[in-house]
């Protein structure tokens, strides 16, 4: 794969194709099982959020208590909640994948040529220059 | 109650070791950056960005002059409505993530571009680009003008003349890394800024602790003892917006606000940096941690600012805080005489100066995008213009909104512009948010509907940022002299997210459906699901 810090002659020209495709027949089932994973994970985060902002409107002084040395309630349920946020997104990520996965039709094995393509251009193509024109002083001598 | 302000100058030494960084980027940013006249490489570096990579980017765009200078003044001074609002930013990463890969999947390479999955003709594309500039140029200006007059700070004068003349370098140096860099200039900038910007963080901060004897409990009540008087404890809500009603109305709609910002012009392109959606997903994913990191840093930072300078210093040097980060990096390791001091502050000083470079010239790279993307190639010349000549047109949009935004920024210089962040991300929650949100989900949504969205949104937030105590009828305003305020809350996303939304959705359900007359799609959508393969439009250029 092309990388961003590769020099310039050897950058990729066109953007990659996914690696997979689902067949379009189901995509009403793959649509089935990844839509709740995006729900559960807006649910998840969502809900904590409005707790927290409905906390700080009506009871201020509550967030303020210090529960742990000098840390207060407050800076620990927002700690809490990128916690969770953190850890809900690596599960959203993993899941989602899955499911995809679970109905992907394995990719055609790429040729030497597409995989290699990048580095073939830039190392052969001097080469197969000059083949071409050794196999042309061939001809002319026969 | 006089404070004495401390002496803000700088040996000549650190003066240079500041130019070579910047000079450094600038080298980083030419070398590395997009010679070609393809548009794709040009707005998404041929989308060779790894999830890592563009994980980094994405989190290098929330690392600006808001977050560096701003955030961490905010922390020192108003304690625990700061560090909600950073809690907010972390969030909205969550937000991008549930959408990055259909928003990936549905576009090319801007916010016209998926909005083109539901209409089509100039009228979506004009509007995309209106929602763009007006997203991005406030924020350009506040974070031109806050960048200038902390550059100014640091150099030890604070006279117009200087901080003017600083801003106008900014400006100038931002528009030649969105100029000579492209995407993939300023995504290396980006790629270099973030553990750059965490490392400096983690030494600066173990400095502090140090300070501390290793106690979080000890930072944390000498920051309660200098963050100044207020009748709210520091860890306590309240200090920002007070315990009114419109106060806690405020708060919530600030957090709110912030919390679905996370849709800039800017970020949207950045988003379509990744090779496919998956790989936008996992990019979203790998920023939320990143900007977790960081946030944590600028909020134990503005602890140890409050610490360690104090409140009432801070609002001396600068009401915001802005200055609060330079006037804690002069205070470590023995202050700025020592040498150990002053190489902590010159290399908080450079890296504060690159990351805020970095970030104005990928905002300064989306708007012009927006103007020559969709205004110029696909509004005005129905898609007809060649790459190269579309590549030329983004660097010349890059240099006129530069120039405006670096005009803005020296006129806004005088005034107190800090709610223009707060009003661009509020126009972006207003605008592009809802519009993406049914561009994306629901396919019933047509042109009328979209319209209805962008121009309603925008109506909604200028209307009420206009009559709100921002522009007039407090100290604290644009305007002080004049009272014409009737809104009550400082930041409009509160009423007009909501209103947007229901704009969109009733001019789609009385709409008459897309101009072409073609039947919606029903269902799932293919395109949004897999993208490339079913949509192969969506990786091609624009002409």
């Amino acid at each position: 794969m092309s990388s961003l810090f590769h020099p310039r002659r050897l950058r990729a020209a066109s953007p990659f194709e996914p690696s997979s495709s689902i067949p379009t027949s189901q995509l009403g089932d793959w649509h089935r099982t990844t839509a709740p994973l995006s729900r559960t994970f807006a649910v998840t985060n969502s809900v904590p959020f409005a707790a927290m902002l409905l906390l700080a409107c009506t009871a201020g002084g509550l967030l303020g208590i210090d529960v742990l040395g000098q840390l207060s309630l407050g800076i620990l349920l927002g700690l809490a909640q990128v916690v969770l946020l953190l850890v809900t997104a690596g599960r959203f990520d993993h899941r989602s994948t899955r499911a995809q996965d679970a109905k992907c039709v394995p990719p055609e094995p790429r040729s030497l040529d597409q995989l290699y393509g990048i580095w073939d251009s830039y190392l052969y193509d001097r080469e197969s220059s000059h083949t071409q024109q050794r196999s042309d002083i061939r001809t002319e001598r026969r | 109650m006089n404070v004495p302000v401390p002496n803000t100058g700088v040996p000549s030494g650190v003066l240079i070791s500041f130019l070579i960084v910047v000079g450094l980027s600038i080298l980083l940013c030419v070398l590395f950056g997009s010679d070609s006249d393809q548009v794709a490489d040009f707005y998404t570096a041929n989308r060779t960005l790894t999830p890592l990579q563009n994980g980094l980017a994405l989190a290098g765009d929330y690392v600006s002059a808001t977050t560096m200078l701003g955030m961490t003044g905010l922390v020192a001074l108003a304690g625990y409505d700061g560090f909600a609002l950073s809690v907010s930013i972390v969030l909205s990463m969550g937000v991008l993530m549930l959408l990055a890969q259909a928003m990936r999947n549905a576009g090319r390479y801007t916010f016209g571009d998926i909005l083109e999955l539901r209409a089509a003709g100039p009228a979506p594309r004009i509007a995309a680009a209106v929602a763009t500039l007006a997203a991005s140029l406030p924020f350009l200006v506040v974070q031109l003008s806050g960048a200038g007059s902390t550059t100014a700070l640091f150099l030890g004068h604070t006279d117009a003349g200087t901080q003017k003349l600083c801003t106008a370098l900014i400006g100038v140096l931002m528009v030649c890394f969105a100029v000579l860099g492209g995407m993939r200039g300023i995504g290396i900038l980006q790629i270099v800024k973030v553990p750059l910007v965490l490392g400096v963080m983690l030494v600066v901060l173990l400095s502090v602790f140090s300070h501390f004897h290793w106690s979080l409990n000890a930072l944390l009540r000498a920051a309660g003892d200098g963050s100044g008087p207020s009748p709210y404890p520091y860890l306590r809500p309240g200090r920002e917006f007070g315990n009114s009603l419109n106060g806690r109305l405020d708060f919530v709609g600030v957090q709110v606000t912030v919390a679905l910002s996370a849709f800039m012009p800017h970020m949207i392109m950045r988003v379509s940096c990744a090779p496919n959606g998956i790989a936008a997903r996992r990019s979203a994913r790998r920023a939320i941690s990143m900007v977790g990191a960081l946030m944590l840093g600028v909020v134990l930072l503005g602890m140890a600012e409050a610490a360690m300078v104090g409140g009432l210093t801070i609002a001396a040097v600068n009401p915001n805080g802005q200055s609060a980060l330079l006037l804690l990096s002069r205070t470590l390791n023995g202050g700025i005489g020592t040498t150990a001091g002053n190489a902590l502050f010159t290399v908080v000083a450079s890296t504060v100066f690159v990351a805020v470079l970095a970030a104005v010239a990928d905002v300064t790279l989306a708007a012009a995008a927006g103007l020559a993307h969709d205004l110029a190639a696909h509004a005005f010349k129905r898609g007809t213009m060649s790459e190269a000549r579309e590549v030329r047109a983004t660097q010349w949009s890059a240099v006129a909104v530069g120039l405006l935004g670096i005009g803005l920024a020296v006129t806004a210089l005088g005034y107190n512009v800090n709610f223009l962040t707060v009003f661009a991300l509020a126009m972006a929650a207003s605008t592009i948010f809802p519009a993406l949100v049914y561009s994306l989900f629901w396919p019933r949504y047509n042109r009328a509907g979209l319209l209805w969205t962008v121009y309603g949104g925008l109506a909604c937030t200028v209307g009420l940022q206009l009559f709100s105590p921002t522009i007039s009828g407090s100290a604290s305003s644009l305007f002080p002299q004049v009272d014409f305020h009737f809104f009550p809350l400082q930041t409009p996303g509160l009423i007009s997210v909501p209103v947007a939304f229901l704009l969109g959705w009733a001019a789609s359900v009385r709409g008459k459906g897309t101009p072409t007359g073609v039947e919606p799609p029903r269902g799932p959508d293919a395109a949004l699901l897999l993208g490339a393969q079913q949509n192969p439009g969506a990786d091609r250029g624009s002409a």
